[in-house]
This record gives structure tokens, sequence and C-alpha cells, in this order.
């Protein structure tokens, strides 16, 4: 049994099934580049499929992302910016042909072009349509931290420039339906690595004075091998210890006390966390589902 | 003094791979090796994160442009804040021209568009660079934003005078009359397809919206010659003769696969990769970790053997990447460089930027290029 402040690898909750402990229907998964962001989405995604959700798992426009063999429940949508623009303009002007036209006019395309700020509402919305859709959960993999956050804040904004109009009620809702904790939540990976865990601090922050999306669980991935056995190594070694690796290992209780600087207000403000071991041989949504969110009748 | 075009070294690569920690090692192994004369060297950062100050040891806090010296190597470091990048933009555009720059900034939309634009933070990196070498720098390294974003970043300067320098400009400015007010009228019947987006528009936008708008483009327009230039400039540094790209990546299949994309996305702008960086991924682990001795104690071996484990994952996953490059017809050469296992991300960047030296890094990129065009 592993103490409550250990990082070693534990599951979401024991005894709950993700689909209980994670209400929100739209589910945000981001982080800092490189973290695991897209293997954590698919891998909850079809832990919810597997409690018996149809789940949507979103992607956008990721060309050369190569998609896991997944839950059947478990549908993939890339959601193409171009497409997306065109389906909400289609739906505030009512015509199909109205909006191609202004979609298409020389000066328009420009002008989209040099302000991508439309697309990523365009998008946003489209995520919170799939409920229409049928789909009883959305898991998003979203963009990296610094372009993720400028995401979520753009709805709002563009409410605030437009100030009236159909295009600004559309921001509007979007807005809502981000910062409403029922319908939309955010999961910010993480690794047990300083620049990372900073970065994902200043995002937790962030999201505070923005008043946005809510965060509903933190997920520490890849905990290193060493790390775990370093947790494990009690505080009294013996003096012929090599050099090198009592500087590794001096590294590694930082690192931990490190760890668990970050977790402990995480958990004290409520939010779920679980942790996922590094394996070379197991990087798949599978092992992801298996070891973070496992269904009640396995735990 | 560099009157030529400085060598230009833009580093590109997916997120979390090292991007900005390898941009700080390579620009202080520019700036370090020993040669005729000291280079100068400017290394500036477009990715948002501002990671660059943690890298070098600098606070991301202090003004934008700072002197940073690292073990006696003066670099000059650059960070464009994205709080300044509409103000820096302004000023770009409207130098010389105070007044139609306050008009500028009064706009209603000028302060939503400070944030809202992703866009502009990349033009104001590009403004700074472009300035910063009128100072004169023998090296320039750019870190770029992750992936995708670093080809935003190639391709904006192009993006920006299209927009610019078309007669969609004058349709944009033109707009406000013909959208709510009585100047419709005028349109010849050829223009139905025009009116009908002008109507379109007026459904979509409250009336003030759209004659801010164009005012704002209005103003733009008026000093396109400058924003055009600006932005040729660019173009001609990051993509000419002297800019050489380095490509930065991680020993995984995502990596990979992020280099391959990168690597046909700059074939496509007609450059290639000069480099390769694996990061994390040396040719064999360390020699201590092999050596055993019988006085250590259980947990100590657990830890050592844990850690041999990793750096022999680090080993063959460099291994298969290198394979998996190779097979996707990736010629340029690749370097590997080790996990630093070090605190402090500036003692990080000293070992890689060693490793790097030790590699003669910095003379293939210096010297293996064509000869220095000036601008």
């Amino acid at each position: 049994m592993v103490t409550q402040s250990s990082i070693a690898p534990q599951p979401l909750a024991e005894g709950v099934s993700p689909s209980k402990a994670l209400p929100p229907a739209v589910l945000l998964v981001t982080g800092k580049g490189g973290v695991g962001k897209s293997t954590v989405a698919a891998g909850l995604a079809h832990a919810f499929a597997r409690d018996g959700a149809r789940t949507a798992l979103v992607q956008f426009n990721h060309g050369h992302q190569r998609t896991p063999a997944l839950h059947p429940k478990v549908e993939v949508v890339s959601l193409e910016r171009e497409s997306a623009l065109e389906a909400v303009a289609q739906e505030l002007l009512g015509s199909r042909l109205l909006a191609r036209l202004l979609l298409q006019n020389f000066a328009m395309r420009r002008l989209i072009g040099a302000a991508p700020a439309v697309h990523e509402l365009a998008i946003l919305h489209a995520v919170q349509q799939l409920r229409r859709a049928g789909f009883e959960r959305a898991v998003v993999d979203m963009p990296a931290t610094g372009h993720g956050l400028a995401w979520l804040r753009v709805p709002a904004q563009l409410a605030a420039l437009l100030r009236s109009g159909p295009l600004h009620a559309l921001a509007e809702r979007v807005a809502k339906g981000l910062a409403d904790p029922a319908e939309t939540g955010l999961v910010v990976v993480t690794l047990a690595e300083p620049l990372v865990l900073s970065e994902t601090l200043e995002l937790l922050a962030e999201l505070r004075r923005f008043d946005a999306t809510p965060a509903v669980l933190a997920v520490l991935n890849r905990v290193p091998r060493s790390l775990l056995a370093a947790e494990k190594l009690a505080e009294a070694t013996s003096e012929a210890m090599h050099p090198a690796l009592a500087t590794a290992l001096q590294l590694r209780r930082e690192r931990l006390q490190q760890v668990q600087r970050f977790l402990g207000p995480l958990r004290d403000a409520g939010l779920a966390v679980t942790s996922i071991p590094h394996s070379a041989e197991a990087l798949t949504a599978q092992f992801v589902a298996q070891r973070a969110f496992p269904s009640q009748e396995a735990a | 003094m560099a009157t030529a075009a400085p060598q230009v070294i833009v580093c590109a690569g997916g997120g979390g791979v090292g991007k900005t920690t390898t941009s700080a090692a390579l620009a202080l192994a520019l700036s370090a090796t020993p040669g005729e004369s000291k280079r100068r060297v400017l290394v500036v950062t477009v990715d948002p994160a501002r990671r660059l100050a943690d890298a070098l040891g600098c606070a991301s806090s202090e003004p934008t442009q700072q002197w940073v010296e690292v073990d006696g190597h003066p670099l000059r470091v650059l960070m464009p804040k994205p709080e300044d990048a509409m103000q820096t933009f302004a000023e770009a555009v409207f130098a010389g021209s105070p007044e139609a720059m306050a008009r500028f900034q009064r706009n209603p939309i000028y302060a939503s568009l400070a944030s809202a634009l992703g866009g502009i933070q990349e033009f104001v990196a590009l403004v700074t660079i472009v300035q910063a070498l009128d100072e004169g720098y023998d090296a320039v390294v750019v870190d770029t934003a992750p992936s995708r974003h670093a080809l935003d970043f190639l391709r904006y300067p192009e993006r920006l005078a299209t927009l610019l320098e078309s007669r969609a400009m004058g349709w944009l400015s033109g707009l406000a009359e013909r959208v709510h007010g009585r100047g419709g009228r005028r349109a010849k019947l050829v223009d139905w397809g025009r009116r009908r987006v002008e109507g379109a528009l007026a459904l979509l936008l409250d009336p003030s919206i759209v004659k801010e708008l164009a005012a704002l483009f209005t103003e733009l327009a008026s000093e396109r010659g400058r924003v055009v230039a600006l932005a040729h400039r660019a173009k001609a540094l990051l993509l000419g003769p002297s800019a050489s790209f380095v490509l930065v990546g991680a020993p995984t299949q995502t990596s990979v696969a992020d280099l391959a994309y990168l690597a046909q996305q700059l074939g496509e702008l007609g450059a290639t990769p000069k480099l390769i960086v694996l990061n994390r991924a040396e040719r064999e682990p360390e020699a201590w970790l092999t050596e055993s001795d019988a006085s250590w104690s259980a947990a100590e071996k657990r830890v050592q053997r844990a850690l041999r484990q990793e750096a022999d994952e680090r080993v063959s996953a460099g291994n298969a990447s290198e394979a998996a490059l190779r097979e996707r017809h990736i010629e340029a050469p690749v370097v590997r460089l080790p996990e630093a296992d070090l605190k402090a991300p500036v003692d990080v960047v000293r070992a890689l930027s060693a490793a790097l030296t030790h590699l003669e890094v910095p003379e293939r990129l210096v010297h293996d290029s064509s000869p220095p065009h000036a601008l």
C-alpha cells in the first residue's frame, strides 16, 4: 500500500470508476509539449468507453498522428479548422451558399489567415456540438500549454471584442460552456521534471486568474524507475557509495521533494491526481487506461 | 564588425524535446569556440513560454534584451514579451508617423487584438531580430515555438505581406461604408458576390465593429510599404543562403514523426535541415553504471540498476530513431546528446554546449555554408 504522499504509480481513485470520478462531459487534455498528452487522452477515452459511454476522442489536424487501437465505443473525431469555420458560418447565416461566399471571399480569406483566433472559436464550438451528435463524452487532445491556454481564452476575448451580433452571441455561448464545471474540465498532464512541473504550476495559476476552465485531474506521467527506486532508499547510505551514484541519488531526492511540493497543494485543492510508471514497452492507451483509470470491477 | 549577413541558425522541433536548452547550448558553443576573433552571438526565442531565461540563468522579468555572460562568454539574449507584442508591432509599422500610431492605438479593436492574435507574436519576434541585426552579429540562433508553430513563424512574413500588398486591404478599409453606410448603391452588377459577402458580414457583426475594423485596416494600409519591406527582409534572412535549420528531437516515435514532418515542410519552403540533434539519446551508457561493488547495499544496487536500465533504453531508442530517420530518407547528419543529469538548467546548457563543441557542431554550422550574402 502506497502512502498518500508517495509518487508511486497509483490509479485515479480506488473503487471509483473514471466516469464517476470525472463528471464533466467534455475533458480537455493539455500539458507541456512531449509529456504524452495524446496517449493520456486516448487512455481516458478508452476508459470511458469501457465503462459504457459513447466517447469521442477529438484530435486537431494531426496529419501524421497514428491512432492507437481503442475500445469500439471510442470514435476518433478529427476536427479541421476550415470545415469547423464553415459550420459556424453556416449556422449563423442560415445558408451554406452565403457561408461559402463569405469564407471564400478574397479579402476575408486573407483577413482570417492573418487573424487565426476565429478558427479556434470554431473548433471549440464544434467540440461542444459533439453532444448533439449523440456522444456522451468527449476527450480532447489539446495543443501544448502555451497555445492551449491561449485557445481557452479566445471565446471570451472575441465575445468582449465583438460586443453584439450573432458571432458575439456564439462566442459567449462557447465561453460559458468552457467555464461551466458541469460541462467542461481540464486534464493536466505533467512529468516529474523541474521545468515541466514549473510550467504546469504556471498553467494552473493562469487558469485561476482568468476564471477559465476548471482543472479536474492532474496526471503525473512516465514516472522514471530510478525515481521510484530512490524513493525506497532510506536516508542512511553506505560510505563506499560511488560518487556518481551519490550525485544521481541526491538529484533524485531533490526531484522527489519537488514533486511532493507540487502534488500536495493539488490534492489539498481537491484535484484528482494519478500517476503512471514509465515503461518503454507499454506506452499505449490501453496501458494508461489500465494503470491510471481502472474500472470499478477491476479495482 | 559584421557587414555581411550573419549566420542564422533556426532551431525547430516538436514540443518538450529540449529545443530551448539546445538553442542556448548551441549559442554558447558558438560564442565559446576559440577562433581568430570572438564571435558576436545573438540568441532569440519565439517561444511564448520564455524558457530561454531559465536555460541561461537570467531573469525573465527583466528587459526584453539583455547581455548574459556564461563562463566569460557574452551572449545577447532576446526574449520578446507577448504582452508587449502589439506595442512593438505598432512602433515598427508606424515608425516616423506618430499621429497615425496614436490613432491606431486609440482604436478599440487594437487593445483586443493585442492578446487575440497569435501571429502578431511571431511577427514581432521577426521585427526584433531584424532590428537587432543592425547592431552587427556573426551568428544568430533562433529558438522557435513547437512544431507546426515553427513553420507559422517562417510563413508569417509572407502571409502578412500578402494581406497588406493585396487589393484586399483596400476592400477591407472601405468596408464600413459599404456594409452599413449608404455607399453601396454605386456597386455594379458584377459585384453581386461581394455585396452578398458584405451583407453576410453585416448579419454577423455589430456595425461599430465593422467601422473600427475598417479604420484599423485603413491605418495599416497607409503604412504597408514599411511592413512589406520588413516582412521581406525577415523572409530573406530566414530562408536565404545564410540560414541553416537545425531540427531538434527526442528518441521517440512521435518526435521522429515530427522531425519527418518538419523536414518535409522545410522542403516545401525550399530549405533542408543541416543537422538533426537528438536529445537524451547517448550512444552508450556512462561507464560507472556497469561497475559494481560488493560493498554496496541492495537498495543502492537497485538505484544503479534502474539508472542503467534508463540509460540502456535511451541508447536503444536513439539507435531506433536514427534508423527510422534514415528509412524516411532524411539525410541530415544526426548528433546525439546525452541525458545531462544535472540540477541547474544552466549546468545542463553548459554540459550540452561542451558536448556540441566536442562534436565540432559550431564549425560545421558556420563554415560549411554558402558564402555570406549582404542583405
